[in-house]
């Protein structure tokens, strides 16, 4: 299928008519269409999947109601009518198809889709299509069950890189995703039809078996275990609605979380100063007391300090006092001793009368020591005294306090510094993020756990539910053959009916697996190739996919790889989608919105290799920062064959302006 | 000479003390159990830094409240014998008595410095400044 | 149509793989039925399907009866 023409009326911000002309060459198969975000690429994505499908799909897959798609000025105007016509190729026919809407006549402001009158025209090389067959003509061109992998939303890519990093999901994520690709709808609607027709077909043999009193006790069983099967797809499609209620309610708090993120991030640094604001506080506290403490001790301290050096002069002064009398007593000594020769004269060694001039010499020193001696005459209740003064000066103890005083002072100014510090960030935060309800947040977040543990509790019981389910679909077909076998049920036609249906459905069942694992096996090579042309690493040979869906990159051992850089996602994704797509489909356009947002520098330039050989027909909506006209388009300028932009005339209204 | 049995405050000092007693010890609502001074903490310091300065404290220009029994503001003696040992008692006035006039002096001057300062400077007052 | 494997030609497969014996017309009947209407908006091929299925029903009858 190739795209040819795209007039756009009224549709979204694009007032009035738009025309698009898309790239028909060969090699100059890629349009480009610049938009900053925000100004209607998605809405361009849009009109060609209401085009084609009457449905455009906002955030999280919803689908957009009517009256949001009518351009606002144009719906203030009065002008409810809004339509998309699509021109393209397939198989060598023209194809042309407009769909419209316009509010009902009796309506004066719509607001449901029920306030909308919907028509649709078809033509085929130019022969008008009847409105019956018109759905089923485009699905045979392009299906609706694949449109998401050539009409590539920025949320698909982000939703492959999310469900490839959240390894537990992963295989059942993908296997859904491939089997919508790629399950063949002919084999899953006789599958399902078989399984209600045999549902029908049992219940009339179990009512013939009634009469057969054989069988009629095993007719009473399955009559119960139907509505019991009755009852259990009641109760999982109760639960099922739950699941998307719940499921809803997330996706709506997840928008409003991420818009809060920077603000939940800040109010998280707040937490953090203020308790570490709270714990200098206790310290200071802490140390106030210690401080006052030593502060009761701190006099004596400064009396110790203010009486040392009189304590010292004392000690000094007693010293000298004690080495007087001592001295003292050697002079004394020595007088005495002096004076005894004096008295009596006579010299101890020879005997003999000590002569006159020696005895003069005697008393002269005798005058000479006692004068000496008078000098050092110390009164003895000096040194008492002093000594006295000295211990009761002694008791004075000192810790130091004085000292330590000051050590805590310093210490509180610096803690005091980093208060302020502190409080000056904190004044700055809460500046920041006033406004925000943080508590809110808060709330929302909690909330939103719970709601993803009652989810998960859903999905939990869902999948319980669809196993008793299943279970008994088994027993109520084991019953069915008993039922076939006994006496009398043989040739009745409500067992070759039931017989009939059985097998119709296994066999319809099998071919659905069998197919869907060839396709499988198909995606993956198609996947692997362009993995290895797009990844940066050459060590990385091709992308697995395993029994139960899980994606592997291989190396060039064959050995897979456990751990995966960021980067790598982004490219597993996309090498993903391109083999989903080139196993659903022959051929066919795409159309990539902002494709390359989130791509590192080293894959970009892969990626815009490999993109032109990803279709026949490439569609690029990209915004100004994304593509580098300096350095990218040189990769791939001579495979561009149409250029737009997307001009903002106001907040409401854009238009589409060729620019090449 | 006779020493007195109570010395104190003259009422101006005796207030500054009072305004002191609430800048050192912690908020009223403070819940734990904390340290809190008491006047005779400020009083004893005020006059241990007089007699480590050598101060000369002119004598009490009011009346004193005398509500401090010295029994219990110095029981070793300790002020006592200090200001006895380093003799800087003028002879006119009782040991204690110029102990009450070092106090009105070091309040003073402590409550000063709180108005001029905002806080006491420990530091200036205890650091050795040999 | 978009694949390279044919789905009818894999039921047939099957049948003969799993033993079931199936009439094969009977399968071709019914894969055709859905195919040609499998994207219709309100499909009718329950009915279509349960009138081919009767038909054989009837015509085995016969056949066990003679």
């Amino acid at each position: 299928m190739k795209l040819q023409e795209l007039t756009i009326y009224n549709f979204m911000p694009y007032k009035g008519e738009q025309k698009i002309e898309f790239p028909q060459h060969e090699t100059q198969n890629v349009m480009l269409l610049f938009g900053d975000n925000m100004r209607g690429k998605t809405s361009f994505l849009n009109s060609i999947r209401w085009g084609f499908y009457g449905l455009a799909l906002g955030r999280h897959l919803r689908e957009i109601p009517r009256a949001n798609l009518v351009n606002s000025i144009a719906a203030a105007n009065d002008d409810w009518s809004m339509s998309i016509m699509l021109k393209f190729t397939h198989e060598n026919r023209q194809y042309e198809l407009r769909r419209q809407i316009d509010k009902k006549n009796h309506v004066s402001v719509p607001k449901n889709d029920g306030d909308f009158n919907e028509s649709i025209g078809l033509k085929i090389d130019n022969e008008v299509i009847t409105g019956d067959l018109i759905v089923n003509e485009i699905n045979q061109v392009t299906p609706a069950e694949i449109s998401r992998f050539f009409l590539f939303d920025g949320e698909l890519l982000q939703e492959y890189e999310n469900l490839l990093v959240e390894q537990s999901e992963q295989g059942d994520k993908i296997k859904e995703h491939i089997e919508q690709a790629l399950g063949v709808p002919a084999l899953v609607n006789g599958r399902n039809e078989f399984t209600s027709l045999l549902k029908d077909a049992r219940r009339i043999q179990t009512r013939d078996a009634k009469n057969s009193s054989d069988a009629k006790m095993y007719a009473e069983q399955q009559r119960v275990n139907e509505s019991k099967q009755t009852t259990l797809e009641k109760d999982i499609k109760d639960l099922e609605i739950q699941q998307r209620d719940v499921q809803k309610q997330i996706d709506d708090i997840e928008d409003q979380l991420k818009n809060t993120e920077a603000v939940q991030k800040k109010k998280h640094t707040l937490d953090v100063l203020k308790r570490e604001r709270e714990t200098i506080e206790t310290q200071l506290a802490y140390d106030a007391d210690e401080q006052r403490e030593l502060f009761q001790a701190a006099w004596k301290d400064v009396l110790f300090k203010g009486v040392q050096p009189l304590v010292n002069s004392l000690k000094n002064k007693r010293d000298s006092l004690l080495n007087a009398t001592k001295a003292k007593a050697v002079l004394d000594s020595k007088i005495t001793d002096l004076q005894k020769s004096l008295d009596d004269p006579i010299c101890p060694t020879c005997t003999q009368n000590i002569p006159q001039n020696e005895m003069n010499v005697i008393e002269k020193k005798i005058i000479e020591l006692k004068a000496e001696a008078e000098l050092s005459h110390v009164d003895i209740d000096d040194v008492t005294a002093i000594n006295s003064q000295i211990d009761k000066l002694a008791k004075i103890k000192s810790s130091n306090e004085g000292s330590r005083i000051c050590e805590l002072v310093t210490k509180q100014r610096k803690m005091q510094v980093s208060i302020i510090k502190i409080e000056t960030e904190l004044d700055d935060i809460e500046e920041e993020i006033r406004g925000f309800d943080t508590d809110q947040i808060m709330r929302q977040r909690e909330k939103k756990d719970r709601l993803g543990n009652q989810l998960f509790k859903l999905e939990s019981d869902i999948k319980d539910t669809k196993g008793l389910l299943s279970k008994l679909g088994e027993t109520q077909a084991h019953i069915s053959t008993l039922i076939s076998k006994s006496t009398g049920s043989q040739g009745q036609s409500s067992t070759i009916r039931v017989n009939l249906y059985q097998d119709l459905e296994v066999l319809f069942k099998t071919g659905i697996d069998d197919l869907r694992d060839a396709l499988r096996e198909q995606v993956a090579t198609y996947a692997s190739n362009a993995f290895s042309e797009l990844t940066t690493e050459k060590t990385y040979t091709g992308l697995e996919i395993n029994k139960s869906y899980g994606l592997s990159i291989v190396d060039h051992t064959g050995q897979i790889l456990k751990e995966r850089s960021a980067g790598a996602e982004q490219i597993v994704a996309l090498s993903l989608i391109d083999g989903l797509n080139k196993t659903a489909r022959k051929t066919g356009p795409i159309v990539m919105d902002t494709p390359l947002g989130r791509l590192d520098p080293k894959h970009r330039s892969n990626v815009l290799k490999y993109l032109p050989k990803m279709a026949d027909q490439v569609i690029l909506l990209v915004h100004e920062g994304e593509i580098d006209p300096g350095r990218d388009l040189s990769n791939f300028a001579e495979r561009i064959g149409a250029r737009y932009q997307i001009e903002r005339i106001s907040a409401t209204e854009s238009q589409i302006v060729r620019s090449n | 000479m006779n020493e007195p049995n109570r010395i104190g405050l003259t009422p101006l000092a005796a207030q500054q003390l009072d305004e002191l007693l609430v800048e050192l010890n912690p908020d009223l609502d403070s819940k734990k159990e904390t340290v809190k001074l008491i006047k005779f903490d400020i009083y004893r310091l005020a006059v241990a830094l007089g007699i480590k300065e050598n101060k000369n404290p002119p004598a009490l220009n009011d009346k004193s409240n005398a509500v401090f029994r010295v029994s219990e503001l110095d029981p070793d003696k300790t002020l006592f014998t200090v200001v006895e040992c380093l003799d800087s008692c003028p002879k006119e006035t009782s040991i204690y008595g110029y102990i009450e006039q070092l106090a009105e002096q070091g309040i003073k001057e402590f409550h000063q410095h709180l108005q001029l300062r905002g806080e006491l400077p420990l530091t200036e007052y205890l650091l050795d400044k040999s | 149509m978009t694949h390279k494997s044919d789905p009818l030609a894999v039921l047939l497969r099957l049948n003969s793989e799993l033993g079931m014996n199936i009439d094969e017309s009977l399968i071709e009947e019914c894969y055709q039925v859905q195919k040609d209407h499998q994207y219709d908006k309100d499909r009718n091929t329950v009915t279509k399907i349960q009138a081919i299925v009767e038909e054989r029903v009837v015509e085995k009858q016969g056949s066990n009866l003679i």
